[in-house]
């Protein structure tokens, strides 16, 4: 699953001609590595394929920051 | 110790593109950055950032008197840095309060119907306590009461007491005392609405920011406009400097920066000396108003006007982001740019994403992510555009919209609506182009060739931001249809 995330986002710096090597705890949108239209995709992802509810009023879209954030998410209880 | 990297000779250009290089890699140089490091080299880097902000004549002398004091005293004692920056924050509040001409404008009238003896500063210092203590009380509130569904939705709380108190000011007799006193309040909150809405958001982050802290922070002692640069500090600890060395680099950067938006100061003069005073070319404004009154330029000098306008524009909102930024930086938050090259830019979103980022962020994080969250999630399609609509559309004009809305207090709601037109057709404008941009699915790319991927898709940005300005105003002059008929003339319509 880990693995999973990580791959997603690298895959869309690719796509976007950013070949570059996030770590865990870098942040992504809020350093506009990726813009908004990408954190759309990676929240459809993480509810089609995670199951994560995002209208949940307790989720904050910085729970969504960075690879360990994302992690986190899908790993917490629904 | 050598600043300049290369070995070679260095004569005329040759030496001119070197110094250029050397200044570009500043932050990359192992002896600058260790200059940097030292007393005297922090000591130096601040003295220049604070004369850059003072050649550029974009500061008050107040103003500068308190950014400089605050950078150095934070520099000599690092330790204290939240205090300092809150403090000098809360110390801008009180002398600043209102983000616009208007609100200074309104809250001195209103000040005169006060008893004999109060003076207008009474009233301002007493609308910025109760407005800090009230914003303190919700972020306290908020936090003992974490599973409450009003803390939950933290500003859609907070909009409704402002729509609230705004109403209330509206209805009360105008010459009253109390009057006087809820306009100051009113236009303290909305002047501070987007800090106090980003200081709530983060307390359901992680981020361990002192409550106090979040309440004493509503504006920040660098000046700028009502939206947060730097947002609030659960988005600056994600880009504090972890040691001394990223410390030095960020000052380094700050100060680069802060030379940049000084060279750009340099050029919007020299535009504005040849647009403005040798080819005579009125401002945006001055045309649209001219024709309304009857009295229009030529069609050649209006597109000049149109034209100028638009890259002014992008000059002068990367000038004060980077001013603020920099100053930021120079804290030792290694935020991203305001602005970065929007010229760029091969689409709409793309363009917002570079010609004001922090603005972006405010719409995008408080009314793209909602609405995205929660509706049309069936659809991927109507949720991406719903979701624009919210953030560029509604979002964008009720920024606007609750800034100005001090016209109320002295004109009827018949009169003071129509001023709010422009900026609504600008705002449902740019949503739609927003929209459609996110429709076409098919990207440019470098394989189209150099006039498809390089060139048209940057002049379809730049023509759709240029005409829209047409609208962007919301002074109240210039009505929706004599910009509609400005915008058409353009073509001989």
């Amino acid at each position: 699953m880990s693995r999973a995330i990580k791959t997603v986002v690298t895959d869309m710096l690719q796509e976007r001609g950013k070949a570059v090597d996030v770590a865990t705890t870098d942040p992504i949108f809020t350093s506009g590595l990726l813009d908004s239209l990408a954190a759309t995709e990676l929240m459809i992802m993480l509810e089609s394929e995670f199951g994560v509810d995002l209208a949940d009023t307790d989720f904050d879209i910085s729970m969504l920051d960075t690879i360990g954030d994302l992690e986190s998410l899908v790993a917490a209880p629904a | 110790m050598s600043f300049v990297t290369s070995q070679s000779p260095v004569e005329g250009g040759h030496s001119l593109l070197q110094w250029r290089r050397a200044w570009l890699t500043m932050d990359q140089n192992p002896a600058a950055q260790i200059f940097a490091t030292s007393l005297p080299g922090i000591l130096c880097l601040h003295a220049v950032v604070i004369l850059a902000l003072a050649v550029s004549f974009e500061f008050s002398r107040a103003s500068l008197a308190l950014i400089a004091l605050t950078l150095f005293a934070i520099a000599l004692m690092p330790s204290r840095r939240l205090p300092l920056m809150v403090g000098a924050s809360l110390f801008y509040l009180f002398l600043r309060p209102f983000r616009v001409e208007g609100w200074t404008e309104l809250v001195r009238a209103k000040s005169a119907i006060l008893p004999a003896g109060v003076p207008q500063i009474a009233l301002q210092f007493s609308a910025v306590a109760l407005v800090v203590l009230l914003g303190a009380a919700f972020l306290y509130w908020q936090r003992a009461n974490k599973n409450n569904q009003i803390a939950k939705r933290p500003v859609l709380a907070l909009m409704s007491v402002w729509s609230a108190l705004l109403l209330i000011a509206f209805a009360v007799p105008q010459s009253s005392y109390l009057s006087a006193v809820l306009w100051a309040i009113v236009g303290v909150f909305i002047s501070s609405f987007w800090y106090l809405a980003y200081a709530a958001v983060d307390q359901k982050s992680k981020d361990a920011t002192p409550t106090l802290a979040r309440a004493g922070f509503l504006r920040g002692f660098w000046g700028g406009s009502a939206t947060p640069i730097g947002k609030s500090f659960g988005y600056l600890n994600k880009f504090d400097a972890a040691n001394e060395m990223e410390l030095a680099i960020t000052r380094l950067k700050g100060l680069k920066l802060a030379v940049w938006a000084l060279i750009l100061t340099g050029v919007v003069k020299l535009l504005d000396l040849v647009v403005s005073g040798n080819m005579a070319v009125p401002s945006l404004h001055d045309a649209i108003l001219a024709q309304a009154a009857g009295q229009g330029f030529s069609n050649g000098v209006n597109w000049a006007s149109l034209i100028a306008n638009y890259f002014s524009d992008l000059l002068i909102i990367a000038i004060w982001g980077h001013f603020i930024v920099a100053v930021i930086r120079m804290m030792g938050y290694r935020i991203p740019r305001n602005t970065r090259n929007p010229l760029a830019s091969r689409s709409l979103a793309e363009f917002w994403n570079r010609y004001f980022f922090y603005f972006k962020e405010l719409l995008v994080d408080f009314f793209f992510y909602p609405a995205f969250m929660r509706y049309f999630k069936k659809n991927t399609k109507v949720r991406v555009a719903f979701a624009t609509f919210c953030a560029a559309g509604l979002g964008n004009f009720l920024y606007h919209f609750s800034r100005e809305t001090y016209v109320f207090a002295d004109l009827a709601i018949t009169e003071a609506l129509p001023i709010f037109y422009p900026a609504l057709f600008y705002s449902m404008a740019l949503a739609t182009g927003l929209m459609i941009s996110q429709w076409r699915s098919a990207a440019p790319k470098p394989e189209d060739g150099f006039l498809r991927y390089e060139v048209l898709p940057r002049l379809n940005v730049c023509a759709f931001f240029c005409f829209l300005k047409i609208f962007d105003d919301i002074s109240g002059e210039g009505s929706l249809t004599e910009r509609g008929s400005f915008a058409l003339s353009l073509f001989g319509i």
